[in-house]
């Protein structure tokens, strides 16, 4: 019974803990696959003068495909039309890839690849994004965000700061790399299988890559071993170029990227270097505020241009800010093209604005808080873009953790352990969250699927949601099940599919559960509503009836009708009623005016705050986590398991992003973290046992999922509390005189520890 | 004579041809067809390749969990090799039972490697306590959960089975009875012992590689160790450390964990166990060796570090003779040692720590656990009326090779704990070190850390003495 029971309940997760889940890597495949391992550039910037294939390219059985050997367009970017799937004459950072090498075994083709030899003529890379500014080196005209007047605004301050801040990049360590199986079938058409977020630019690109049409390629996706927006454009390549050696050589292709090569060749969360001025009124309200980001994009748009201005929308963090000015410069360097990785440009601009607050209030001689409390968004207040904050709860639960935690008691015993202790220091930090809920690009915001009733009952969802770890799957599963009054057991949902599922939206911005799970349910209605007209009809005179199943049982009106579920659907088919339904769902009331950068992008805002407490070593600069306590407005929460989930695991990554997790580039553009030995993030030790997390009542929400918010982005935010909670243990009264970095390594805590000796 | 190896993979015996250097995991996935041991970083440095590997020790069925994509398949000879497929039967077991119900797996793909990390908790600790399983466990990551489900998930299972697991000599008995292992764990025992050993040994000579664990050449080294001419030295260690009246002696080839959990370790260095969560994960410290941290030399390895501050001698030996000689000589210069091929490092020796003994091991890293140190360090001294005496002051990172700081335990041997001393043998210890900027910290990070780890010896060091 238990089994069983399992199995239809949670089908994924019974299936991960089993060891049977399968990932591309896992799958059966034709025996006469080919295995595919692509070559690349081991410079930042440079011309390609000769490439020696070291014999591989005559060996029987090997194959190798570069630039010329493309049979349509040499592109992939998607915002902008600016990536070479393969390089031609010139290359821009150090893991672009020039070619492929195809044989018949993946020992084989990474042996050869290694092996191949390129030469060039070399050139001085940029690495940075104020170096690339300097030089005039953009993806595209700067992003303007602004409200008030900042001129005014600035002039009626009382108290005005100025300063720089310094945002480090983050690797997403997906633990399933990058991969694809391309498998020709008949005539010019080709199926490919990829650990995909956004199966429909694999479509779109495989297909202009070879010169054929969209309906020519079929993605499938199964499930992703995590992802966190680094599958979401970056896993185009790879894709593509199994797909290109598939076609080419009429056999299936594998090509799944070993980690070594993972790390380097995909780009990650974008660096950013950001200057603020921040003015106050008398009363610490922000009068004022005028920030300018520099986004290191890398050598190529890919979703730059979307992060930056995700950067620009959440630039005011949490706080009310009458006269903002935004401007946003995306720089391009000679590193891999940076990309979405959960929270997409929102942490960069949230870092800055806290940085402010922070600096100046320290400056000022007060705490943090008051400015955060003074200045926090209330109901009714309008985002620099234009939209008003509605059911606004940031503040009720930034309230409630100060209630909780006692904040004046903590302040006492914080600063009786601080007061004359040499070795340890204690600091804590409330960090308030506001994230705007859709893809601020709207006609992104809609999405598809496919119900199909079978005969005996059971039914097969299809959507474009991609299941990578997020429970997207359980939760589409738990909405039909409530809409068709059926036992989830009944219900499955199929591989994510572009012959089942066209013009998918990427499953990303923490919409996939909001978007699928709507159209999952309008697509149930439909049905319903056949069903409601074919019993209607039947007893005759009753114009409109109330159908509907309760579990499993048939009642009209209210009343049972002693028929099940089954029984039900045979009479429907019999009576030739269609029982599948193909239904799309568009996010309603968003528009946006990308023009004047002004009006509704988002469909809701998640709210929420975190209180960290941390210890730290102040002689030989380390911390440990001590705390954290969390009241997150997460709506009506439909699944308490996989949100509370999702809240820790962005909590940890977004604590691993502001500390331990650090990205370094070499002055050649060589990646120098390109392993796990030398790229840390958070194993059990490190993350706290205390931790406590409850959800704001909020009862008032009507949007989202059933009432419920979107919640795989935002907890990510809460990390940057972390940063704070421990610049509030180093720095206990102390002078803080330096420029924000981040992320903050137990390096730079003891650099900050040790300013005046170093 | 036949060069299969032969072995029990989950409840099947198995004997190949494959080339014994192959990874164990390569030879699971792709030649077994058994993808549930998953692969992500292939530097032992993430578990998602956690396999559990039982032997036959001293009569005893021995379970650890080691990472499978740096561990030669040859390990696997004689051994039980369990993989989730060996733990998944038709009805969920408790510990799957329980990561469901928290929700302590999303992706999937690091499930089955925490899944065997626990199992292997339940096969081998006596003690069954949350703290120990966390030990098991830490050289798994995870990157969707941020543990918080999977430490309730082990909170939960501790408290429901630690009173049914008391008795550690009944234990895969009631492992069977609770449900938490499959019945074929009964006959393994049986079945190991009757395997014949029917493995040639490799050639010696023109050996490219000699491995002992692998823990580092298959990071470093693979895939060019599977091409080569390799000799393992596979550990039938029976008794890892021994004593005589005054020494106590490490066979060279028994493994990190066997070393720092043995009585004799425990006894005369009671902080070991705090200090033995800081060297690599469960899996790595499983597999590693002495032998294998010493010969690899790295500036930084930890054990050897703390073997360098007890003033430990290595004895080598080959065909002809043994020597001793002191680590603080051997070492020349960037993974260069004073050890010839043919010779093979038998065991470590030390004098014993009188009861006025102190030792302290620091490392900084960027993430304290599973991590590389940007400086580590050993102090070790015996203080008879506040005089130091056999001073060792070690230190990793800070030099091409694993450092003993000559000069400042020189200095204060036969020196009493003052400002004034601290702060001489602090600026000696300036003059000695060369720290070089890498991925592990800047230079200046490391010089100036040397000299705080130097005050935190000293500080705990003047505790110690207080206390006694």
């Amino acid at each position: 019974m238990k089994k069983i029971d399992y199995i239809s309940k949670d089908y994924d997760r019974y299936l991960h803990i089993t060891g049977k889940s399968e990932f591309v890597d896992d799958m059966n495949i034709p025996s006469d696959t080919m295995y595919a391992s692509v070559f690349y550039s081991s410079v930042a910037k440079g011309k390609i003068k000769n490439i020696d294939f070291k014999g591989a390219d005559k060996l029987h059985n090997v194959f190798i495909f570069t630039a010329k050997d493309i049979p349509g367009e040499n592109q992939i970017g998607g915002i902008i039309k600016d990536e070479l799937l393969f390089a031609e004459d010139e290359v821009d950072f150090v893991g672009e890839p020039i070619g492929v090498l195809v044989a018949e075994t993946r020992e084989k083709a990474e042996e050869y690849s290694k092996k191949i030899e390129v030469e060039y003529e070399q050139f001085e890379p940029i690495t940075t994004a104020r170096e690339a500014f300097l030089k005039n080196s953009f993806i595209m005209p700067p992003r303007i965000f602004e409200s008030g007047d900042i001129v005014k605004g600035f002039k009626k301050c009382e108290y005005i700061f100025e300063d720089k801040v310094e945002f480090g990049g983050q690797e997403h360590l997906y633990l399933e790399t990058q991969g694809a199986i391309a498998l020709p079938l008949e005539g010019n058409n080709l199926k490919i299988i990829s650990s995909t977020q956004n199966p429909t630019a694999v479509q779109r690109i495989t297909a202009s890559i070879l010169g054929i049409s969209n309906n020519n390629i079929e993605v499938d996706v199964l499930r992703l071993g995590g992802a966190f927006g680094g599958k979401e454009d970056q896993a185009n390549a790879w894709a593509v170029i199994a797909g290109l050696a598939a076609y080419k050589l009429k056999k299936p292709v594998k090509l799944i990227l070993e980690r070594s090569d993972d790390i380097k060749l995909t780009g990650k969360r974008h660096p950013y270097s950001i200057d603020y001025r921040i003015g106050f009124a008398k009363d610490y309200k922000i009068i004022a505020y005028e920030v300018i980001f520099y986004q290191n994009a890398g050598a190529a748009a890919d979703l730059s241009p979307a992060v930056l201005d995700r950067t620009l929308f959440h630039c005011n963090g949490s706080y009310f800010i009458p006269n903002l000015k935004a401007t946003g410069f995306s720089c391009k360097t000679n590193l891999p093209p940076n990309t979405a990785f959960r929270g997409f440009g929102a942490p960069q601009g949230i870092f800055a604005i806290e940085s402010a607050i922070f600096k100046s209030a320290r400056k000022l001689g007060i705490s943090p808080r008051k400015i955060q409390e003074i200045n926090l968004l209330t109901e009714g207040k309008v985002f620099h873009y234009g939209q008003v904050a509605k059911n606004c709860t940031v503040k009720n639960c930034y309230d409630a953790i100060a209630r909780k935690i006692n904040i004046p008691k903590k302040e006492k015993e914080i600063s009786l352990f601080n007061t004359g202790n040499t070795e340890f220091r204690k600091g804590f930090y409330i960090m308030p969250l506001t994230f705007g809920i859709s893809f601020t690009n709207t006609m992104m915001n809609q999405a598809s699927a496919l119900v199909n009733i079978y005969s005996d009952g059971s039914v097969s969802i299809s959507t474009a949601a991609i299941e990578m770890g997020q429970g997207v799957n359980y939760k589409i599963r738990q909405v039909a099940s409530e809409e068709l009054g059926i036992d989830i057991a009944k219900i499955r949902l199929e591989t994510t599919n572009t012959s089942r599922i066209a013009n998918t939206s990427p499953t990303a911005a923490s919409s996939g559960a909001d978007l699928n799970g709507n159209a999952a349910r309008i697509a149930c209605r439909e049905i319903l509503n056949r069903i409601s007209k074919y019993y209607s009809d039947k007893q005759k005179g009753n114009k409109k009836l109330k159908v509907e199943f309760k579990k499993e049982q048939l009642f009209i009106n209210g009343k049972k009708q002693g028929q099940h579920w089954k029984s039900a659907v045979t009479e429907l088919l019999m009576n030739r009623i269609s029982l599948s339904a193909h239904c799309n769902y568009a996010t309603p009331e968003i528009k946006f005016d990308k023009i004047k950068n002004k009006g509704n992008p988002f469909s809701y805002h998640t709210y929420g705050a975190a209180y960290f407490e941390v210890t730290a070593d102040i002689s030989l600069g380390t911390f440990k986590l001590d705390n954290i306590v969390i009241v997150h407005d997460g709506g009506k929460v439909i699944n308490k398991v996989i949100d509370i989930g999702q809240i820790e695991g962005a909590l940890a990554q977004g604590i691993g992003m502001m500390t331990m997790e650090e990205i370094i580039y070499d002055e050649k553009g060589s990646l120098t973290t390109n392993s796990l030995s030398k790229y840390k993030v958070p194993d059990i030790y490190f993350m706290p046992d205390d931790i406590n997390i409850t959800f704001y009542q909020n009862n008032d929400f009507k949007s989202g999922l059933k009432g419920s918010k979107a919640v795989g982005e935002p907890p990510l935010i809460y990390g940057i509390g972390a940063y704070f909670a421990i610049i509030n243990a180093i720095g206990f009264n102390k002078e803080i005189d330096y420029t924000f970095e981040s992320p903050l390594t137990n390096e730079r805590i003891f650099k900050y520890l040790n300013r005046q000796t170093n | 004579m036949s060069a299969k190896i032969i072995f029990v993979l989950n409840n099947k015996l198995t004997e190949t041809d494959s080339n014994p250097a192959i990874t164990l995991a390569d030879f699971l996935r792709y030649e077994k067809k058994l993808p549930g041991t998953k692969i992500a970083c292939r530097e032992g440095d993430c578990g998602a390749c956690t396999i559990i590997s039982g032997e036959t020790v001293n009569n005893n069925l021995v379970y650890k969990n080691l990472v499978s994509c740096i561990l030669p398949l040859n390990a696997a000879h004689k051994k039980h090799i369990v993989t989730i497929e060996g733990l998944s039967g038709d009805n969920l077991n408790p510990i799957q039972e329980e990561f469901l119900k928290q929700g302590a797996t999303q992706c999937g793909f690091c499930t089955p490697g925490f899944i065997n990390s626990l199992t292997s908790f339940f096969l081998s600790s006596p003690v069954i306590s949350y703290e120990i399983a966390l030990k098991y466990v830490a050289g798994n990551i995870c990157r969707c959960t941020g543990y918080f489900s999977i430490k309730r998930a082990i909170k939960e299972l501790v408290n429901k089975y630690s009173p049914e697991l008391n008795n550690f000599d009944t234990r895969i008995d009631d492992l069977i009875r609770l449900g938490i292992i499959p019945g074929y764990f009964k006959e393994i025992k049986a079945r190991l012992i009757n395997i014949t050993d029917t493995k040639s040994q490799f050639p010696k000579d023109n050996a490219d590689y000699l491995i002992s664990g692998g823990t580092d050449l298959y990071v470093t080294g693979y895939p060019a160790v599977k091409y080569g001419n390799v000799n393992f030295i596979e550990s039938t260690v029976k008794e890892p450390v021994t004593e005589t009246h005054d020494s106590i002696h490490i066979n060279a080839s028994s493994t990190i964990d066997d070393i720092l959990t043995s009585e004799i370790i425990k006894k005369y260095f009671p902080a070991i166990s705090e200090l033995e969560i800081h060297f690599g994960s469960k899996q790595i410290r499983s597999r590693a060796t002495a032998a294998g941290n010493i010969i690899n030399a790295s500036p930084i390895g930890d054990f050897t570090i703390f073997l360098l501050s007890l003033g430990a001698e290595a004895v080598f030996k080959n065909d002809f003779r043994k020597r001793k000689i002191f680590l603080k000589d051997l070492f020349l210069g960037y993974k260069k040692l004073d050890y010839k091929k043919d010779e093979i490092l038998e065991e470590i020796i030390f004098r014993k720590p009188s009861s006025k003994a102190f030792l302290n091991f620091v490392k900084i890293s960027r993430r304290e656990h599973l991590d590389i140190a940007s400086v580590n360090s050993g102090f070790f001294a015996e203080i008879e009326s506040g005089v130091l005496k056999r001073v060792g002051i070690s230190a990793g990172g800070v030099a091409p090779v694993p450092k003993f700081l000559n000069e400042v335990s020189a200095f204060l041997e036969r020196k009493t704990i003052s400002g004034e001393n601290i702060d001489v043998a602090v600026s000696l210890a300036g003059n000695e070190i060369k720290p070089i900027t890498d991925a592990r910290g800047s230079d200046v990070y490391k010089s100036g850390l040397m000299k705080k780890i130097l005050k935190n010896h000293f500080a705990k060091l003047k505790k110690f003495v207080e206390k006694n």
